[in-house]
């Protein structure tokens, strides 16, 4: 019995320093910040400027697995996309942590974030897991957002602080990705600038001589080298990643 | 990269530490911060107590160019950021690192963690142009959880000051709300320096430099007179000062009014 109140008490004060350290910060960079349970979905505390700008207002003990409220938050639309990726981020970052239990990553996920009644703002959402020396990883995540400059492609983004590569949420093949280092054949190099410079299929393929098919075959191969889904996106990456 | 050699003027030396803090923490947290910097374009310094050593990191971009170009994660020496102050103004800055660190091992607050310091100080950006920065100092780690922990690192975020931002060290409770003002007396003086004045200290000075009388000032306040009369000698005496002029003078070389 005393074990376990010794535990539950060393949990309670972590949390409550997690707590502090929101509370201060988000006064301090004018920043919303919130303490979000992994687990069990649900917020366990808001900062007050979380709060107002997110138009959410409950009492403390109203927290707890309130899944209603954590998705008044997010926009409807963007909810089912939410669920996937998170349980991706799950798994990612369990596997991350299981390997090296001193990783240093974070999430940068943009949303429409409610910003008012029925009113929602594009938000670039960081979240990053906290580990507690008592519990071991990652149930818990403190997040924080700021306005998004704009939608961005690279909409789900994991990051190493300690220099590893990016890792990209791939659409496509609904896990995440390493974009770097991407070969792409000289043709479709070719194909990729002319759509950027606005041609259409029969046109390219007029130009490059060969049927339209085979336009359509090399377009399908550069999402699936680049893991996009649409050509737009494909653009993108490729100015991004100075392929064009 | 360069060794960071005697980090001086942020640290604590008075601080005793019974046994090694757990460094499981340091990363932990450290991991936690740097995410903020990245995510936020904020350049912040950790200070560890402990070690001895003062960490930068970088990613706002004006931050980084008056720091000389500096950007990312580093150990850094302390002149870093004392070689951008101007001459005139290091005494003073060296003096308010000192009451913050003074503050936070004394436990200000008592067991009350919630709170924070801020404070302006012109730097040099290149050679000749100025620009107020502004520092917010939070006492970020202690070396456990209890409430009487050793304080092992401190926190300050380094941001452009923006406008009407006081100058001043000010203390900011969160909890309450209620905002401290260190007002320096004398800055030729070696031992306590720096009077603590409250906010309704702050307005009888201010209604005083107004030219208002006391039953005009105890109105504003809603006290009594006596009351009021009370809170001036007090606030006299910190200020170690013998008249209201002195009192205005003091807090006009402050900037505060």
């Amino acid at each position: 019995m005393e074990a376990i109140d010794l535990k539950t008490e060393l949990i309670n004060l972590e949390h409550e320093e997690m707590i502090r350290l929101s509370t201060i910060f988000s006064e301090i960079l004018g920043t919303p910040y919130a303490l979000f349970n992994h687990k069990k979905e649900c917020f366990i505390f808001m900062t007050k400027i979380f709060c107002d700008i997110t138009h959410t207002w409950l009492a403390p003990d109203q927290f707890a697995a309130k899944s209603n409220q954590y998705m008044g938050i997010i926009h409807p639309k963007d909810f089912d996309i939410h669920l996937r990726v998170n349980s991706k981020i799950k798994e990612l970052i369990s596997e991350i942590y299981s390997k090296n239990p001193f990783a240093k990553v974070f999430t940068n996920s943009i949303y429409r974030i409610r910003s008012g009644e029925n009113k929602y703002d594009y938000a670039n959402v960081f979240m990053r897991p906290i580990k507690s020396i008592v519990e071991g990883n990652l149930n818990l995540h403190m997040v924080f957002f700021k306005p998004a400059k704009r939608k961005g492609y690279d909409r789900f983004v994991l990051y190493f602080i300690d220099g590893e590569k990016q890792l990209y949420y791939s659409s496509l093949r609904d896990e995440f990705v390493s974009r770097e280092n991407v070969e792409l054949k000289k043709i479709e190099i070719e194909i990729l600038q002319m759509i950027s410079q606005g041609l259409r299929e029969p046109q390219i393929a007029k130009r490059l001589e060969i049927k339209i098919d085979l336009v359509r075959y090399y377009k399908k191969s550069i999402f699936r080298k680049l893991h996009v889904s649409n050509i737009a996106e494909a653009v993108y990456i490729g100015s991004f990643y100075e392929i064009l | 990269m360069e060794e960071a050699k005697n980090p001086i003027i942020f640290l604590d030396k008075h601080l005793s530490f019974v046994q090694e803090p757990d460094y499981n923490w340091y990363n932990i947290r450290e991991s936690n911060i740097i995410s903020e910097a990245i995510g936020l374009n904020v350049t912040h310094l950790l200070v560890d107590h402990y070690k001895q050593s003062i960490f930068l990191c970088s990613y706002n971009p004006e931050i980084s160019n008056i720091l000389g170009g500096v950007n990312g994660n580093r150990k850094i020496d302390d002149s870093i950021i004392t070689d951008k102050i101007p001459s005139e103004f290091r005494e003073l800055f060296l003096n308010q690192i000192q009451i913050i660190n003074d503050s936070i091992r004394n436990r200000i607050l008592g067991d009350d963690k919630y709170y924070y310091f801020t404070f302006s100080i012109p730097m040099l950006i290149g050679d000749s142009a100025i620009r107020k920065i502004t520092f917010k100092a939070v006492p970020y780690q202690f070396t456990n959880l209890k409430p009487d922990a050793t304080p092992w690192l401190t926190y300050y975020l380094i941001v452009p000051t923006s406008e009407n931002e006081p100058e001043h060290l000010i203390l900011h409770s969160i909890k309450n709300g209620n905002k401290l003002h260190f007002v320096l007396r004398n800055i030729n003086q070696s031992t306590d320096p720096f009077a603590l004045l409250s906010d309704s200290d702050l307005d009888i000075i201010k209604f005083t430099s107004d030219g208002d009388n006391e039953e005009e000032i105890s109105s504003k306040m809603n006290i009594s007179v006596s009351h009021l009369k009370t809170k001036k000698y007090s606030l006299m005496l910190r200020l170690k000062c013998t008249s209201a002029a002195q009192a205005i003078s003091i807090l006009r070389s402050n900037k505060i009014i």
